[in-house]
């Protein structure tokens, strides 16, 4: 896991982070503070570590994340559940994408 | 998070809706002042659903009033407002706790006392039993608590000198007697009317015992059923009758004939079984449950249950379960040595089921009436000596 592809802006505090990471062997999500993003088929996305929602239509739903945002888009999309931690939402996913 | 959703309903929680632009802004707010919101539910364009807990409500005002949006109680849920609408409807919760304290009183005492007979009885009257079971305390409204069963059975068994068993068992307010009587001379051989012995089957004398009575044939003779072995009819003065008593015993034979394919099919069960049960109302059936597992070759075994219907006509409903037990399929192939064996045991096994109990076989012979590549075919004769006489009373 040396590669750093996922990594898009490799401030010089990131990359001491990443290394620091990898050193202790300690799940990157934690120490970067990224989003965890979990699928279940096309029915359920649980989503970690996210800083609020920005947008929410049964259609579309974007969450505000360290990254930048997250972008579900579906049909009958439902927030089952809102905890500051993490959020679950179900309906029919039709994507998951990222944007800035 | 699932098993805290199942206690949710002790809590309580409520379904608002939210009107305004801001409805974002709204789930963020809450989410910062640690409000627990869920099932969230854009309905239309400026409208959300979303449930959340009686005691954070009050602090959604406040962000309803950051935000610009309108908060409504659509619905509420749980067993806090069940209980608050039952605090204004006193008496129907009294009527409750009324109706469940009577139902538990009522229930510890005894409302029926049947008696069931095994067979049914000759010599006992029930209402009898009943009362007799009344002495010990076994009544129509007595207390189960007090009630001692064995003591009643015993005080059955010894006052009503015919029971042979007592039995009673208790079904939640009936009580069953269950009782069996004792077997008593059959009254044919009490009375003293003037009877014939009769042969019962076709047989060979083989000896006689004539205690009362003339006897009309002796060892040896061949006599065909219905004959009249010992006469109750004086043979000097035709005008006295007398009961006749007697053993007579005599050789009979039993024939039949069985057949055995070579090639034979059998069903046998392998003890796996699967259960469907389906409820009947009236003419329509409603299944409940359906056999877990599909068997390829099954035998169904149906069983009936209705309502117990001890005074009324029986219910409309019934409950049909049916067992399928799983077997499976031999073709059985025998062997020519083999066949006959096992034709020779089913036709003893018949004949068997023909014999009164107690019979002596004196011979048994096999005659091979057939045999080919398909099937055989048995005659299997039995000799037994066994006492033909039957009591055939008969009027002057």
């Amino acid at each position: 896991m040396s590669e750093r592809t996922s990594q898009r802006k490799a401030t010089p505090g990131q990359e001491i982070r990443h290394k620091l990471a990898d050193l202790l062997e300690m799940p990157r999500e934690v120490v970067m503070d990224l989003p965890k993003v979990t699928i279940v088929g096309n029915l359920q996305v649980l989503l970690e570590n996210h800083r609020g929602i920005i947008e929410y239509s049964p259609e579309r739903l974007r969450i505000s994340v360290n990254l930048g945002e997250i972008i579900i888009s579906g049909e009958g999309l439902v927030l089952r559940n809102i905890l500051p931690e993490q959020i679950v939402v179900e309906g029919k996913v039709i994507s998951i994408s990222f944007a800035d | 998070m699932h098993l805290a959703r199942r206690w949710i309903f002790f809590k309580g929680y409520v379904l608002i809706t939210v009107q305004g632009s801001g409805g974002e802004r709204f789930i963020n707010l809450s989410l910062a002042k640690g409000v627990r919101l869920w099932d969230i539910f854009r309905l239309q364009n400026d409208t959300v659903i979303l449930k959340v807990l009686p005691r954070d409500f009050f602090k959604l005002r406040d962000i309803a009033r950051k935000t610009r949006c309108r908060v409504r109680i659509k619905k509420k849920y749980g067993l806090p407002f069940i209980l608050q609408q039952l605090r204004g409807r006193r008496m129907l919760v009294a009527g409750g706790v009324f109706f469940v304290a009577a139902l538990i009183y009522l229930s510890s005492f005894i409302w029926f006392v049947e008696v069931v007979p095994r067979e049914p009885l000759q010599y006992v009257n029930p209402i009898n039993i009943q009362e007799k079971a009344k002495e010990k305390g076994l009544y129509v409204g007595s207390a189960k608590k007090r009630l001692d069963i064995s003591l009643v059975e015993k005080h059955l068994e010894k006052s009503i000198p015919e029971l042979a068993w007592v039995g009673i068992q208790i079904e939640g307010t009936r009580a069953k007697i269950e009782v069996a009587e004792k077997v008593l001379l059959p009254p044919q051989y009490q009375r003293q009317d003037p009877a014939n012995i009769v042969a019962a089957k076709d047989g060979v004398i083989k000896e006689m015992l004539v205690m009362i009575g003339e006897p009309l044939v002796k060892a040896g003779d061949t006599v065909m059923k219905g004959q009249v072995l010992i006469s109750g009819i004086n043979l000097q003065d035709k005008n006295q009758y007398r009961r006749a008593r007697g053993i007579v015993r005599a050789r009979v034979w039993y024939e039949t004939e069985e057949m055995v394919f070579l090639q034979e099919r059998q069903e046998i069960p392998t003890g796996r079984k699967a259960m469907a049960v389906s409820l009947l109302v009236g003419n329509r059936e409603i299944v409940l449950k359906r056999a877990g597992r599909q068997f390829v070759n099954a035998m169904p075994k149906a069983n009936v249950k209705t309502l117990p219907g001890w005074r009324n006509p029986p219910g409309p409903v019934e409950l049909l379960t049916i067992t399928y037990h799983e077997v499976e399929i031999k073709e059985k192939t025998f062997a020519v040595a083999e066949a006959l064996s096992t034709a020779e045991a089913r036709a003893l096994a018949q004949i068997k089921s023909q014999m009164p109990a107690g019979t002596d076989v004196v011979a048994q012979s096999v005659e091979i009436l057939s045999q080919d590549q398909e099937k055989v075919v048995v005659r299997v004769t039995v000799e037994t000596v066994e006492d033909i006489g039957e009591v055939q009373p008969f009027t002057r």
